[in-house]
């Protein structure tokens, strides 16, 4: 028989999108009707369904992740530090593109891209980066008239 | 209409960058049309459906190149070619695999063309006679499918689609004006864009989620002989017929697509062909035929509830209602009097498009394969350089880029997890839909469901939608399952 594996961040996960419902149930809940429509066909009705079957849902994920993690003789975790480390850096990459210009926070994030996933030296990686933020921006500001 | 030079030149880009990309294994067609949504936000539809519908049919063809040569399939939809194709490739008929799937895909995507021309004016026609509480039916019917034909778990399909209606109907409420699930925020109030989520979810979430993949070594088959002889696509067209209406038939369905008609056109073969070219699992022709004619019909047949009812019946034809959004049109039974180019193109580039990749298919498949050996390390970086770009173009703005990231790292972590992105995605374009029409029924009936009850069981179109509802959501999931379990 093979091994029941108990995924490390299944439940912690469930327990997130349980989180999640009860803010849109309280968010629901505290929507306020207007007098004149009836009570069926309020704001509230089909924002306050939905959250229940999320809330449904999630309880019934964090059930299930609880037992194959009682049954389970081993444990994995799906997430990796390196692809942790890479989410991360495009959020900078993000943050930076408000305040360094578009072209050149790309350029930057590009190459670091490359580096990392170790696809080019640096400096190949350096004139691929280069070439393709260029071309992308001069054919796409031609093609669908993008403004960068 | 456009210059219709201009379409089939587009037409035929499209189809091209549409084989580059069912090619190249991790890029995808949803990836690829939600992109294009973004980039081509300031064309007119006309052209924008155009290139998308070339690179629908191109994915679609191009994935077949990778489920024969190296058992991948490089479109979801093509999933049920890989248990012969690949047999047949290591048995050196490659070529001869890819071309079966080039010329019966042809034909496919004729029969879904046909569907689509003559289907959706009378659909459209009948759709006028539709209640709200139909519409609302549709949608949760769509909702309910997608999720149950999901892959993971059923309860999972539904959380991610209740979110997605949910994340749908952020915003200000049109009924009421007042602000709905914004959290007191004014960015929030003119709603999430559609757009801006689906790059997220099925474009960057995809570049991360190829990344995370350690990258495999591929054995790559070799292509010998690639056209068939005539008289054997002659002996196959029955088989090609049948699947092709199996495909515009699951095509048609709210919220199932290309995979579920691969998988069932793929059963249906093994059970109604006597004697294969050889056993199925083991290389037989109509292990490719079969899947490969579907799924090109599927593409026809998506579109009929999309451009009649507003509902998508696959993933990329919930990204198209998305474009044709972003131009101020509204798919459904209106939209043929409102906007009959965007009909007529899509018509038209569907069939030039399933010309465009017969020839190339054909002619050049060996420069096409060439291209699956790209290592992903050195091909995601531009796309997910291109996806902020799709993101950017939107609105030129950087707050689009932040919440396509949001998405796209939501979607990722989806992935991970096994919670089924699709249902999502589904659920955004529907949410708005069914919150509008269940509260239309609602105020029709002043909330009261006898009377919406006596409502439905005399009218026969909400008797039929009921019927079609209850016997698909119900035999549906068994039938895929069933045929799910036939793969070898």
């Amino acid at each position: 028989m093979e091994p029941v594996k108990y995924n490390k961040g299944e439940l912690p996960f469930a327990i997130i999108c349980f989180v999640v419902a009860v803010t849109f149930f309280i968010a629901s809940i505290s929507l306020k009707n207007s007098a004149d429509v009836i009570q069926l066909a309020s704001v509230k009705i089909m924002p306050l369904l939905l959250s229940v079957i999320m809330l449904y849902t999630s309880i019934k994920t964090i059930w299930e992740a609880y037992q194959v993690r009682k049954k389970s003789t081993e444990a994995v975790d799906v997430f990796q530090k390196r692809i942790a480390i890479y989410i991360i850096s495009s959020i900078v990459y993000v943050i930076a593109m408000f305040y360094l210009p578009f072209w050149l926070s790309s350029m930057l994030f590009l190459l670091f891209s490359y580096y990392y996933w170790e696809a080019f030296p640096l400096l190949k990686g350096a004139l691929i980066s280069i070439a393709i933020v260029e071309i992308t921006i001069i054919v796409f500001s031609k093609l669908f008239q993008i403004n960068f | 209409m456009e210059n219709m030079f201009n379409i089939i030149m587009l037409t035929m880009g499209g189809t091209l960058a549409g084989i580059v990309v069912g090619a190249i294994p991790g890029l995808s067609a949803t990836m690829a049309v939600a992109i294009l949504v973004s980039l081509t936000f300031s064309w007119d539809i006309v052209p924008a459906l155009a290139v998308m519908m070339g690179v629908v049919q191109g994915v679609n063809f191009g994935g077949a190149i990778t489920a024969c040569l190296i058992n991948i399939p490089g479109a979801p939809s093509c999933v049920a070619t890989t248990f012969d194709g690949y047999k047949l490739a290591q048995r050196g008929e490659g070529g001869i695999a890819i071309g079966h799937s080039c010329i019966q895909s042809f034909f496919g995507a004729i029969i879904g063309g046909f569907a689509l021309m003559f289907l959706t004016p009378l659909i459209s026609e009948i759709a006028l006679g539709f209640a709200p509480q139909d519409y609302f039916l549709l949608a949760v019917f769509g909702i309910l499918l997608v999720g149950s034909l999901a892959e993971g778990s059923f309860t999972k399909a539904l959380f991610t689609a209740a979110l997605g209606i949910t994340i749908g109907l952020i915003g200000m409420d049109l009924v009421t004006g007042q602000p709905r699930l914004t959290f007191g925020s004014i960015m929030l109030l003119k709603g999430v864009d559609l757009v801006t989520a689906i790059l997220g979810l099925f474009g960057l979430s995809e570049v991360f989620y190829q990344l995370y993949q350690k990258p495999t070594g591929l054995t790559i088959q070799k292509i010998n002989k690639i056209i068939p002889p005539l008289k054997e696509n002659f002996k196959y067209m029955g088989l090609t017929i049948r699947a092709s209406i199996i495909g515009v038939f699951i095509g048609a369905l709210p919220g199932v697509g290309g995979p579920v008609a691969s998988l069932l056109a793929y059963d249906h073969a093994k059970r109604t062909v006597k004697n294969p070219s050889y056993p199925f699992g083991e290389g037989a022709y109509e292990g490719v035929i079969a899947p490969e004619a579907a799924n090109n019909a599927v593409i026809g047949g998506a579109m009929i509830p999309m451009l009649a009812l507003g509902i998508p019946g696959d993933a990329v034809a919930a990204i198209m209602i998305g474009a044709f959004r972003i131009h101020g049109l509204k798919p459904g039974p209106l939209l043929m009097t409102e906007s009959p180019d965007s009909f007529n193109v899509l018509v038209v580039s569907l069939f030039w498009s399933s010309i465009f990749f017969l020839i190339f298919g054909l002619l050049s498949v060996r420069p096409f394969a060439k291209l699956i050996s790209i290592p992903q390390n050195k091909l995601l970086p531009p796309v997910f350089f291109i996806t902020v770009v799709g993101a950017y173009a939107i609105n030129s703005s950087m707050i689009e880029v932040a919440w396509m990231f949001f998405f796209g790292i939501l979607g990722f972590i989806f992935k991970l997890y096994n919670y089924p992105v699709a249902p999502m995605i589904l659920g955004l374009v529907l949410g708005p839909l069914m919150d509008e029409t269940f509260r239309q029924t609602m105020i029709l009936h002043r909330g009261n469901f006898l009377s919406l009850f006596n409502t439905m069981i005399t009218s026969p179109i909400s008797i039929a939608v009921v019927v079609i509802v209850v016997f698909t959501v119900f035999v549906m999931p068994k039938s895929v399952s069933k045929a799910d379990s036939t793969k070898v």
